[in-house]
């Protein structure tokens, strides 16, 4: 794909329908993102009376100047960080190799084992049966509750040996002649011919970590590991259960110190900001990944 | 000689009674013995809350409660469904010694399944500050046993309205302020002021009347007819549901003239809160019928920000009532409070001796006073820690500078005002007006209702208009809907079928279309169990009547 | 016959070693909790343990077909999942062989990397762009009456009718450019000889990815939609309790939120579990139907 194909006239017309589907997908898309933005850096009383869309109003840099006041935050991003770099990586080894197990055609438990998990991704025991194991583990208040649990994903699972499968066994074949462990073969030989799907896959599973929140508030109670999501969420059902209260001077009392909505916005863009800055560069890894993918043939 | 020798008995008993009543420790300017060992009232909320938010606020009145009354406080909040975490709690047997917040349907499962303490006992014999204060409530929060497993917060009845319909103040007053007794007089005030400003500033479109999906409350609006919580109760005390009525019909009638006539924002069943709010406070609604703290929230208290507002420029709750009606009963109060305070079996009997004692002196005037207006006797304005108010442990008096402020209710005129702790701590405290030689209720901001300052002058004016709207329902909502009660699934069926068939009623557009829709609604209702869900409701209703008679 | 499974064992014995411990995982994260879908037999209380009853058979099944709203309730969810999926499936597709397509590496980089910011953003937030935009007033509403397609606004978000293609919008605007990832990748998987091969052939630009783009992620593509039938009863949750309110009930209830309003926020665990398992087995029953189809028809399964 990298050579560049005769410029013919469909494939002309075509490019240029291409590129004003993505002008406007760049627009439909990014809007949101700008109008967030613009809310963010209004000044809070102002932005209150709506009709804010590319710009503020009233310029203000209160909210961010709030947030940054607030220890919590820097806090929270820690262990935001800590989750996606330890959650992903761990999980990616691990159900790459159960992955690699399961695509093994001499191994006589490859089915087994693939009906095992394909199971559990349909039936799970729910909230209360859960929460008592990792009770009972000795799981809760820690930062381990964001890691074990997630440690397997059938889904990545399915992803990684979908792309296995298409490696010639002929590969593993020589390496197990040459006395190579099956944890080797993984190690060395797996792992580098299948950086594309482990690229992909690792960008869900990060993204997974970056967004989950129901873990950290049902299993660390106390506060001490909560992410940056959690902060977030926070703010942002603040208004939720407003119908459930019905003395109104208890009602009173509680909204008097609602967060405004610029400090709503700038939250948010705290929490979507970074996955946009690092982006890129995972990407580079990303594309690193689809030349080996395409040389590899 | 017997004689002398009673009389040396009780020399050398003296020492002793005086030893044994100061011996924990000596008793504080506010009633209370200060233990010599700290106490820890380490407890759940079951409200959703944000700890790290709740711990700045409360540090004040934490580090005054430890230093004044070797008590210390640590409350914990979540931001989970707190059914859920509840639940949680209760399936994993972990949960602390202490829970506050529990609803009554919830006190009822934990105690049937032998995880609450009986308080009964001790606050009959023991504690007997708490059942003398709560008077003739006492009564209704006792099983059927005569146990006691919960110990109610905000209860009481406080004595000012609710819900009412309002008015823009200075455009009514440009109007010439003509009289609005019926929803006729409204209705027609409502028109001509939207005539009068078609308009914003913005140019966009004014509205008579708007609501967001969370604040609709039908209740609301059957009050002008003289329901009472969407109910009418005959002589006999039999409650019908507004569907089954005349006057629910006219009501509905009524509401849908605003939407045929274009004076209902189209989207009044569609705002989320903060969508409302944008109107409301970019002056596009100049009515509203619900709670006042709602027009408060989204009027002059954003609008008085900008320079050139005028001190009228404000929502005003007035009352209307259909001409049929007796009275427009727009606030049902229930005086048996918020929900509870329990002890669980996790509590020894040491601990237990303590929390009762400390509850017991929580519900003291003085306490409510505390936890209510936060830290006393504080000087320093400049950083926001200037006390509401002063205090000998006998006397109070609020600090003249605060009081204007707390009249206004421009509470962000004082900066950091929340960090009193204003409400955070309600253990056992009412809302109802203390019973010593000053009475005042818990709300600061509820004391002047009646005050001849300046400051005070709206919400003496708001409690002249709506006198009597407000009115007991206690025995109505103490009815208890247990999840194993049919009755509960079915009565959120109806209510969920109600909203959605009452908005569409509404929203007809022709009298004829509006009266079908009603009629629809009515026959959905009933055919979904109202007439079962009506006849245990008369049944409790009464019984917990008879009970608030006793 | 225990022998020659034995020596099996000893054979794949490096294999068994990487296994324990997985079967270890599985077992204890996975299988013990599925214990506790038993409640779904019995009137459950927290606290109380799972076996101690009582046990009320199947009536926590039969109530749910039992209620007025469950015909509503099963049309809202099979509907807005059909919807979700005739977007949301081909749509990530279509995407990622457009990106592909692309010249320049920066122009590629960046609409890529602005794909993805929905994917990122709550859906309270996204409701309240939702808001903004199709209000009676909003932009939507504004271009529509200049183009002269209504003369009146229209309350997008208060009729039932636009309910269901509103979120079936707002899911594919939210997850488009996410999932293309997975699709690219695949994508740049196939094999960069056949593509030299096919142009030899002469065959075109679209000729290419006709042939051989599209057989080359065929068997991602039939994997990713298998899964996706398998959660057709998964019509969203969040989405509904946000953007629906009493105008639109009759539309927007589906299985997750009537659950959730009826047995979590109630008490009635029971009944939730009953509700949740159920679905599960339509849902396995599903994908190992379609899986079987796509065996015969397509020639590739995921099992």
């Amino acid at each position: 794909m990298s050579t560049r194909p005769k410029a013919t006239i469909p494939s002309l017309i075509f490019d240029i329908f291409n590129y004003t589907f993505m002008f406007g997908i760049v627009v439909l898309f990014l809007y949101p993102f700008v109008n967030l933005m613009a809310i963010s850096l209004n000044e809070g009383n102002d932005a209150m009376r709506g009709g804010i869309y590319f710009w503020p109003r009233k310029f203000s840099l209160g909210a961010y100047e709030l947030l940054a006041q607030n220890p919590k935050m820097a806090q929270g991003f820690m262990w935001s960080v800590l989750r996606v770099v330890v959650g992903t990586s761990t999980s990616l080894f691990v159900t790459g190799l159960l992955a690699f197990v399961i695509t093994n055609q001499r191994f006589s438990g490859r089915k087994f084992l693939r009906t095992l998990f394909f199971v559990t991704m349909y039936f799970n025991g729910g909230l209360i049966p859960t929460y008592l194991l990792m009770l009972k583990l000795g799981l809760t208040d820690t930062f381990l509750v964001y890691i074990v649990p997630g440690l397997f994903n059938v889904y990545f699972m399915l992803l990684m040996s979908s792309y296995f499968q298409n490696i010639p066994d002929a590969i593993f074949d020589s390496a197990r002649i040459d006395g190579a462990s099956e944890f080797r073969i993984y190690l060395r030989i797996v792992m580098p011919i299948a950086v594309p799907v482990y690229a992909a896959v690792s960008i869900y599973s990060a993204v997974a970590h970056w967004n989950s929140w129901f873990d950290v508030v049902l299993y660390n109670p106390s506060g001490a590991f909560d992410t940056l999501q959690v902060l977030l969420r926070r703010i942002l059902l603040e208004v939720e259960g407003i119908g459930l209260i019905r003395d109104q001077q208890l009602l009173y009392h509680k909204f008097s110190s609602l967060t405004p909505l610029t400090l709503n916005a700038a939250t948010t863009m705290v929490v979507v900001l970074p996955v946009l800055l690092v982006y890129p560069f995972l990407q580079k890894y990303f594309i690193g990944g689809l030349t080996i993918g395409s040389v590899k043939g | 000689m017997i004689k002398r020798l009673v009389v040396l008995a009780v020399i050398a008993c003296i020492p002793i009674l005086v030893f044994a009543q100061t011996a924990p420790g000596k008793t504080n300017m506010f009633g209370w013995v200060v233990p010599e060992k700290t106490l820890e009232i380490n407890f759940y909320q079951a409200d959703r809350g944000d700890q790290a938010q709740h711990d700045r606020d409360t540090q004040q009145i934490r580090d005054f409660m430890l230093k004044e009354f070797n008590v210390k406080l640590v409350k914990n909040v979540s931001d989970v469904d707190t059914t859920e975490k509840l639940n949680l709690m209760l399936a994993s047997g972990n949960y602390p010694k202490i829970i506050m917040a529990m609803s009554a349907d919830t006190v009822s499962q934990w105690a049937a399944q032998g995880h609450l303490y009986n308080m009964a006992p001790d606050v009959e014999k023991t504690y007997k500050g708490i059942k003398s204060t709560l008077g003739y409530l006492y009564g209704m929060y006792l099983t059927d046993k005569k146990e006691l497993f919960g110990l109610p917060r905000g209860w009481g009845l406080l004595p000012i309205p609710d819900q009412s319909a309002h008015i823009r103040w200075d455009w009514y007053q440009e109007m010439g302020s003509p009289k609005i007794a019926t929803p006729d007089d409204y209705y027609n005030v409502i028109k001509k002021m939207v005539a009068a400003h078609p308009k914003n500033a913005n140019g966009e479109k004014v509205y008579g009347i708007s609501w967001s999906t969370d604040q609709v409350k039908v209740a609301d609006l059957m009050a002008i007819w003289g329901l009472k919580d969407g109910y009418k109760e005959d002589a006999q005390n039999n409650l019908s549901h507004w569907v089954n009525t005349p006057e629910g019909l006219q009501a509905v009638l009524w509401l849908n003239k605003f939407y045929r006539e274009g004076l209902m924002d189209p989207e009044a069943f569609v705002n989320k809160y903060d969508n409302w709010k944008a109107k409301f406070s970019a002056e596009r609604i100049v009515g509203h019928i619900g709670g006042w703290w709602q027009s408060w929230n989204a009027g002059h208290e954003i609008w008085s920000k900008s320079p050139g507002w005028t001190d009228d420029k404000r929502y005003v709750q007035i009352s209307i009532k259909d001409p049929a009606a007796k009275v427009a009963y727009f606030t049902p109060k229930n005086t048996l409070g918020w929900n509870y305070t329990v002890i669980t079996n996790k509590a020894t009997a040491q601990d237990r001796a303590d929390y009762m004692r400390f509850f017991e002196w929580a519900i003291s005037p003085m306490a409510v006073r505390i936890f209510g207006w936060g830290v006393p006797n504080l000087t320093d304005a400049s950083d926001g820690k200037a006390s509401f108010w002063t205090t000998d442990g006998k006397n109070w008096e609020f600090n003249d500078q605060m009081k204007k402020i707390i009249m206004a209710g421009a509470y962000d005129q004082v900066p950091n005002w929340n960090l009193r702790g204003t409400g955070e701590f309600f253990i056992t405290q009412g809302q109802a007006l203390t019973k010593d030689a000053k009475p005042s209720t818990v709300w600061a901001d509820q004391n002047f209702n009646s005050d001849p300052a300046p400051e005070a002058k709206w919400r003496v004016l708001m409690n002249k208009n709506l006198e009597g709207t407000e009115f007991d329902f206690t025995a109505f909502e103490a009815i208890k809907f247990l999840p194993e009660n049919v009755l509960t699934t079915k009565r959120q069926q109806i209510k969920d079928a109600e909203y959605t068939g009452f908005v569409k009623a509404v929203q007809s557009n022709t009298v004829a279309e509006a009266t079908a829709n009603f009629n629809a609604l009515k026959a959905t209702l009933n055919k979904l169990g109202l007439a079962d869900l009506e006849k245990f409701q008369n049944v409790e209703y009464k019984k917990n009547l008879a009970k608030m008679k006793l | 016959m225990v022998k020659r499974l034995l020596r099996r064992f000893w054979v794949e014995r490096q294999i068994w070693i990487l296994v324990i411990p997985m079967l270890i995982w599985v077992f204890t994260f996975s299988y013990l909790p599925i214990y506790g879908l038993i409640i779904a037999f019995q009137n459950f209380i927290p606290g109380n343990s799972y076996l101690a009853g009582p046990w009320v058979g199947l009536d926590n099944f039969v109530r749910f077909f039992d209620i007025p709203e469950f015909g509503n309730i099963m049309r809202n969810t099979i509907a807005m999942s059909l919807l979700t999926m005739a977007f949301s499936l081909p749509g990530p597709i279509i995407l990622a062989l457009m990106f592909s397509e692309l010249r320049g590496r920066r122009i590629k980089k960046f609409t890529q990397t602005v794909s993805y910011i929905p994917y990122f953003i709550s859906w309270v937030v996204v409701t309240n762009i939702l808001f903004t935009f199709l209000r009676t007033e909003g932009v939507f509403n504004e271009l529509l009456q200049s183009l002269g397609l209504t003369n009146k606004p229209i309350l997008f978000l208060g009729e039932g009718k636009f309910y269901w293609i509103m979120i079936a919008l707002a899911n594919l605007w939210k997850d488009v450019g996410f999932n293309t990832i997975i699709y690219l990748s695949a994508i740049a998987a196939v094999d960069s000889e056949l593509y030299e091969a096919g142009r030899i052939d002469g065959l075109g630009r679209f000729g290419l990815v006709w042939h051989i783009t599209l057989p080359g992620i065929r068997t991602t593509i039939v994997l990713l939609w298998i899964l996706g039938l398998g959660g057709i009863l998964n019509a969203g949750f969040e989405q509904h309790l946000l953007l629906g309110n009493p105008m639109t009930r009759e539309y927007y209830e589906v299985i997750d939120t009537y659950v959730y309003r009826y047995g979590v926020q109630l008490g009635n665990y029971s009944f939730g579990a009953a509700v949740g398992l159920m679905k599960s087995v339509l849902g396995v029953a599903l994908v190992v139907l379609v899986n079987r189809l796509s065996r015969k028809i397509l020639d590739t399964s995921i099992f």
